[in-house]
């Protein structure tokens, strides 16, 4: 469905085109946002969608079209040049937030919310005094738990998030109304920071701006935004207001084709136990006892710091400070003593939320990402057998469905979902026994999620015990056989059969937590710290 | 250490998308640029030098001096990039080398110690400095840049604290180790050939190599992976070490004769011919062939120039004009291709 978009667009985009090399990114264009509208950009992972509000931050140059209409930007009825350059864009009110959250961790609150715009007095000295000040009401405003003088790298990944879009909002003119880019700025918040997140973007539409929110979640597009555009291929397949939407006219957008059932039937397996925590404890969790038989999926979740998202790294031996026994089938571990690589020879895998930092390099090839685990397979008699890698992860790219399935292609250059697929390749072949996913699904398209689904569904029903740490209550509810619930480190809930749904786990999640929302949490995403500080 | 990984990652821009990636079968322009542009370049030089001067630079002595009298920087580059390669730098080598080459001279010479028992006594040495780097950058954390450039000017200083003044008289079966001829060429050459030769087998036909490149890259990702991490440090840091001895026995052998001086000038180098090393053959990452080529290369040009009536000074302003001049040409490049 297109609809026409609204009579006095804020900001009017025509013809945009974008090609790299010979291929064909972004085909004509157009996007209308008027004043005070949340806009919502929809696509798969590589669709186009990124590429656009490149061109729109000044990041890429579209296309010039040898013939025919070149690409125009009309914002507030004022014709602006293409290319826009980032500081072009910037002065004319254009401020994006990008997906990685640019926080410098090291660096004050306040340094990073006001850096390159510090108000200065005489002899050109910070005004620090005035900048705290100001800087304390904005964080009390969009409800940032954190001091103005404390570095960031203290601040829970909500507060993170809101930080960013606090930046950004800074970047927009008081006087006219501007446009905020956000990318995927939900893509690592559990339930209660997308709350906090939405409730700073309607009051950034309140002030007449307009809001351009690139997400991969529905539920999101449904409770924020006013109209949607999808893009599919490079070009628009749906614009519409969203509430005139149904959800499965989007996916059909999206896909291009009937997405079927997103998560693959569940058979419930019993077998024998393969993994048990006991009295498992680490920074945030204390006491956690645990198992999980062969063949079944288990899902672990609350919100954001309840300490599910720290378990994966305690079981697998790589955080410090654990504590508690760890048994693999049937063998006792000291939490403490355990590594990975230890983890790893009793037949666990662990696949990190984190994919830039913890999963993969980007600057490696796919093939050399795929295969670290399992490199001694190729190596015979003294010489590593570099066709023979090339072929297997070749034929694992093409079973996770990972496009394009060419291994030698830098890791980076696949998108996100196509990124997540070939980790997934990488544990899945160690044929682990223990199988431990730390948000598998994050920032990943709709078709490739599916995709993953049912994997998972494959391995389990092939006897691998999989652990699901997750914020996503929905697929927990549909995945899993069983689904424990965390708070405050601790296990407070296990829902099973007719009990288990997501509301259920919501409720649990969430209760006693209304009078704090997203408090403040002093561990970051769960990744551990091996790396050096200078 | 995001000093050496903004560094390699520079350079590792020269493959910024599926453009350069290696694909077989197809032949890209931008690809050989990038990784054959250092060799086209030492090639181009010795052209031009011998075109300049084609009775001096284009006689078979002066290769032979070209080839045979650097390979103490061959060594010493290979033995720079093992700890590189994890992301660890050395900078002790260089005192290192000159507190060995002291202590080779005056255990040989003035205690007429043997020298089997000599060569034990120093490669003992270089595993202590070793072990003693490892320990202090692995285990307290603290960062290798600082530690062992903090090591390399106390040992510098300790050389001249063993003697003050050269020693000459070092053992003939030394000597013959590294000025026996093959070819017309030194031995020292050979043996930072058969180095790079182990060097590149590693890296390019060994998990270990492999392993070795990830850590560098990411530890965390290595770490999860089941690498053992701190162990690949630890013993790149040792490893580097150990070549550092190997080049001070070499210039021992190769000078006949034991200075504090002599390996002054074999701070910076072995640091120039590795990162420029880089920009070639396999862009992006430290290679033992683009090191190999590195060294030739900055030899080459000095040698020339030398020969063309440029004295001393020369050498330093090309070894740092160089370097700066190929990292930004390979990023000028690397951004070229990406638009």
């Amino acid at each position: 469905m297109i609809v026409a978009g609204p009579a006095d667009p804020v900001i009017a985009l025509r013809g945009v085109s974008k090609s790299f090399g010979t291929r064909k990114v972004l085909d004509r264009v157009d996007l209308d946002v008027a004043r005070g509208e949340v806009h919502a950009l929809l696509g798969q992972n590589g669709s186009g969608k990124s590429t656009l509000i490149k061109i729109l931050s000044g990041i890429y140059e579209p296309d010039r079209n040898e013939s025919g209409a070149q690409p125009s930007l009309l914002l507030r009825g004022e014709r602006l040049e293409l290319p826009l350059d980032p500081t072009r864009a910037a002065a004319a009110g254009i401020t994006s937030v990008h997906q990685d959250l640019p926080i410098v961790g090291s660096a004050s609150i306040l340094e990073n919310l006001r850096i390159g715009r510090f108000r200065t007095g005489r002899g050109w000295r910070i005004d620090w005094a005035g900048e705290r000040r100001r800087a304390a009401a904005a964080l009390q405003q969009f409800g940032i738990s954190g001091e103005p003088d404390q570095p960031a790298q203290g601040l829970a990944e909500a507060d993170r998030a809101m930080l960013a879009i606090l930046r950004g909002l800074q970047g927009l003119p008081a006087d006219r109304p501007g446009v905020l880019i956000l990318d995927e700025p939900t893509a690592h918040l559990p339930r209660d920071g997308v709350d906090r997140v939405f409730a700073a973007i309607r009051q950034v539409a309140e002030r007449g701006h307009c809001v351009i929110l690139v997400t991969h979640r529905l539920d999101e597009v449904f409770a924020i935004s006013d109209r949607t555009s999808v893009i599919r291929d490079g070009r628009i397949s749906h614009v519409a207001d969203t509430a005139r939407t149904a959800e499965r006219e989007l996916v059909h957008a999206i896909l291009g084709f009937e997405l079927g059932d997103l998560y693959p039937d569940h058979q419930e397996r019993t077998g024998d136990v393969v993994l048990r925590a006991e009295a498992l404890s680490g920074q945030r969790v204390s006491d956690l006892s645990f198992s999980v038989q062969r063949g079944e999926i288990v899902g672990l979740t609350g919100l954001l710091g309840a300490g599910h998202e720290e378990v994966p790294y305690l079981l697998f031996g790589a955080r410090s400070g654990a504590a508690g026994k760890v048994i693999v089938g049937g063998r006792t571990q000291d939490a403490a003593r355990l590594s990975p690589r230890e983890a790893m020879r009793l037949g666990m895998a662990l696949l990190p939320a984190d994919r830039r930092e913890a999963s993969g390099v980007g600057a490696a090839t796919v093939r050399e990402n795929v295969s670290l685990p399992v490199l001694d397979r190729f190596f015979v008699s003294g010489f590593l057998r570099r066709s023979r890698e090339r072929s297997e992860v070749q034929r694992l790219l093409q079973a996770f469905q990972v496009r394009p399935p060419e291994p030698e292609l830098l890791l980076s250059s696949l998108s996100g979902g196509n990124q997540q697929k070939a980790l997934l390749a990488k544990w899945f072949q160690t044929r682990p026994d223990i199988l431990l996913l730390h948000e598998p699904t994050h920032g990943v398209d709709i078709g490739s999620r599916r995709t993953i689904f049912r994997l998972i569904e494959e391995a389990a029903a092939a006897g691998t015990a999989v652990v699901l740490f997750s914020a996503e209550y929905a697929d927990l509810a549909n995945l899993c056989s069983r689904v424990l619930v965390m708070r405050h480190g601790r296990k407070v809930a296990e829902l099973s059969g007719s009990g288990l749904s997501e509301e259920r786990i919501l409720a649990l999640s969430m209760m006693n937590e209304q009078a704090s929302p997203g408090g403040r949490i002093g561990i970051g995403h769960g990744e551990p710290a091996t790396e050096m500080t200078p | 250490m995001s000093g050496q990984n903004d560094g390699i990652s520079e350079s590792g821009q020269a493959e910024p998308s599926a453009s350069v990636a290696r694909r077989p079968g197809r032949l890209d322009v931008g690809e050989i640029a990038s990784r054959y542009g250092l060799p086209i370049a030492w090639l181009l030089l010795i052209l031009g030098f011998s075109i300049a001067s084609p009775d001096i630079f284009l006689s078979r002595a002066n290769f032979a001096n070209i080839f045979g009298s650097q390979a103490i920087l061959v060594v010493m580059t290979m033995g720079m990039i093992v700890p590189l390669t994890v992301g660890e730098f050395d900078l002790s080598m260089a005192g290192l080398v000159s507190t060995c080459l002291m202590l080779i001279g005056v255990l040989n010479v003035n205690y007429a110690w043997p020298i089997g028992a000599v060569l034990a006594a120093v490669f003992l040495l270089a595993l202590v400095v070793g072990a003693l780097n490892a320990f202090i950058v692995v285990r307290i954390g603290v960062n290798s840049l600082v530690v062992t450039l903090g090591m390399g000017t106390l040992l510098m200083g300790a050389a001249y604290g063993i003697s003050g003044v050269g020693i000459i008289g070092i053992s003939e079966s030394l000597t013959a180790i590294a000025r026996t001829r093959l070819f017309g060429i030194q031995m020292a050459f050979y043996f930072g050939l058969l180095l790079t030769l182990i060097w590149w087998y590693v890296q390019r036909f060994t998990p270990l190599g492999r392993n070795m490149h990830f850590t560098g890259a990411s530890p965390q990702v290595a770490r999860l992976s089941g690498i053992d991490v701190d162990r690949l440090r630890a013993g790149s840091l040792i490893a580097s070490s150990l070549t550092g001895a190997f080049a001070a026995m070499l210039l021992a052998g190769v000078l006949g004769s034991a200075d504090p001086n002599a390996a002054n000038g074999y701070l910076l180098p072995p640091f120039a011919a590795a990162f420029l090393g880089a920009t070639a053959i396999t862009p992006g990452r430290f290679n033992p062939w683009g090191a190999f080529i590195a060294v030739y290369f900055l030899v080459t040009g000095i040698v020339g120039l030398q020969i063309l009536g440029l004295s001393g000074w020369i050498e330093q302003v090309f070894y740092g004009g160089a370097l700066v001049l190929a990292v930004t040409l390979s990023r000028i490049a690397a951004d070229r291709l990406k638009s």
